[in-house]
């Protein structure tokens, strides 16, 4: 029973891994693939919601409050399906496909939450810094850089959560039948008549490879910031 | 608050305006000369069949993530005779209406039982499958579809087993059974496996193929609903459905259909299902 199962879940490996021979990246590549760039694309967006929502223009600030609203009262599987059903088929002519759909949702998704984020910090800069900064002959630039620079180190958490709960999230694109982790273990499930006593199984160790995925990310996360404490040690001590 | 509450009522509203089914366009649009499916594909010489990925032994990806079956060879066998090229579009139960309601699929080969409320959403072809609704249980446990009244049963979310099964409890004047409802038929049949539930519910030809190897668990010879496949279609387009229905009875009238049915149910195959009916022929 034992030696079975070991030798079901690495036949079925590879394919959890990388996806089926005739596509890859599939599997857990795939969902990685797809996180990062949904992540990637979402934090471009934010940064520029982030920083409109602080306009000083109302219509601007109405407008990013509208996306974050939005995109924050509507589940994620609504999202894609509104995505890839109602904007992504023949009514506009876009004939989205699975993948597409996914991305276009996820960084949609990802970015109203990264904007809060973005947004607090952004508020969060205290106005003694920028002020010494201006006194030092910072420009608007360097000043966008200062606050990025405060933002991205202060929140650091609350994005790496972000990030892990983004990544968790492709999960839930396998109802589009994107070849991603989850859909290829329900596939490897129905892939053969005996599979199915394996069920229980299987969707632990899917589970077990999620779980190393999510750790790794704030295993590295929190090096860094070990990293930048020991800088800012080194800058205090200096002083 | 308040206003933002409005703001989002208004979105909601525009989008329900803007979201009206595509096939309801275009069916439109065929009746005043524009674009019927069957033009889309012949221009584009593509279609678009939907099949679903997790169905033994009528569709599924094998291990070496090959995908295969009944339907699969269908729906090649009826690209090739259209002359045009196949699509494959992966499908499962809560998809293959919606995609077809939107146009990201021509048809559905997938399954599908042919129920009236499902002829409220999309149109079928002729009948290319017959089979019956049945419960799977535990060997020795239970042998008649009465002793199935009062229990708790299994069946698939959305399946027309659930209102099927009411109606034939509520005719034979038995005790209405507590259904409990799965998204994930493996996880159903781990359900009857633990004893959560004594029986579950659905086609004959699913329940076959997922007890298959299992010594323990056993089909029901009776059936509570028979149950016929038709290849789903989009709403409305009696242009198209004449086509598919035509192709799928010269596939019958060769023997290319009895080619492909044992293949994967005849006597040789893994899961066995002998042919329930036999598909009608226009001359």
């Amino acid at each position: 029973m034992h030696i079975e199962l070991i030798d079901f879940l690495l036949r079925a490996l590879p394919n959890l891994l990388i996806g089926f021979p005739q596509e890859r990246p599939g599997g857990l590549l795939l969902s990685v693939i797809i996180a990062m760039i949904s992540i990637i694309l979402g934090f471009i967006i934010a940064l520029g919601m982030g920083i409109v929502s602080t306009s000083r223009w109302v219509l601007l600030r109405w407008l990013a409050a509208l996306y974050v609203n939005l995109g924050r009262a509507l589940p994620l599987l609504f999202l894609l399906l509104f995505v890839h059903q109602f904007i992504g088929g023949r009514r506009f002519n876009l004939n989205f496909n699975p993948t597409e759909s996914a991305i276009i949702a996820l960084t949609v998704y990802a970015s109203v939450y990264f904007t809060e984020i973005i947004r607090v910090g952004w508020l969060s800069v205290p106005q003694t810094q920028i002020q010494s900064a201006t006194l030092l002959g910072a420009g608007q630039l360097r000043l966008i850089r200062l606050r990025l620079n405060y933002t991205i180190h202060r929140f650091a958490p609350a994005l790496v959560n972000q990030v892990i709960t983004i990544f968790k999230d492709t999960s839930v694109i396998s109802v589009l039948a994107v070849t991603e982790l989850t859909f290829v273990s329900r596939a490897i499930l129905s892939s053969n008549l005996q599979n199915s006593q394996y069920a229980v199984q299987l969707y632990v160790f899917v589970g077990l490879l999620y779980a190393s995925v999510a750790l790794l990310i704030s295993q590295v996360a929190t090096l860094k910031s070990g990293h930048n404490r020991l800088k800012q040690h080194y800058v205090t001590r200096l002083l | 608050m308040y206003r933002r509450f409005i703001a989002l009522l208004f979105v909601l509203a525009v989008s329900f305006v803007i979201t009206q089914p595509v096939a309801q366009h275009s069916a439109v649009d065929a009746q005043s000369g524009g674009q019927s499916t069957l033009d889309r594909v012949r221009e584009n010489g593509v279609v678009r069949i939907g099949i679903r990925f997790d169905n033994p032994p009528l569709s599924y990806i094998d291990e070496d993530g090959n995908w295969v079956g009944f339907d699969v060879d269908l729906a090649n066998e009826i690209a090739q005779r259209l002359g045009v090229e196949i699509e494959q579009v992966r499908v499962d139960e809560t998809t293959r209406i919606s995609f077809l309601q939107e146009g990201q699929i021509d048809l559905a080969v997938a399954s599908m039982n042919h129920t009236r409320s499902r002829e409220d959403a999309v149109d079928f072809s002729i009948t290319y499958f017959w089979d019956s609704q049945t419960f799977l249980v535990r060997k020795g446990e239970f042998d008649s579809l009465d002793d199935m009244f009062g229990r708790v049963v299994a069946m698939n979310s959305g399946s027309s087993a659930i209102g099927a099964w009411q109606r034939y409890v509520e005719a034979n004047g038995g005790t209405p059974s507590e259904i409990v409802e799965f998204t994930d038929k493996v996880a159903a049949v781990q359900a009857l496996r633990d004893g959560a539930v004594d029986g579950y519910a659905e086609d004959g030809i699913t329940l076959a193929a997922l007890a298959a190897g299992d010594d323990s668990l056993v089909l029901l010879s009776e059936g509570f609903n028979p149950v016929q496949f038709g290849i789903g279609l989009p709403e409305n387009d009696s242009e198209w459905r004449d086509i598919i229905n035509y192709t799928l009875q010269d596939i019958w009238l060769d023997g290319t259909y009895f080619e492909i049915y044992n293949r994967w149910l005849g006597p040789e195959a893994e899961v066995q299902l002998p042919l329930g009916g036999e598909m009608e022929i226009w001359r």
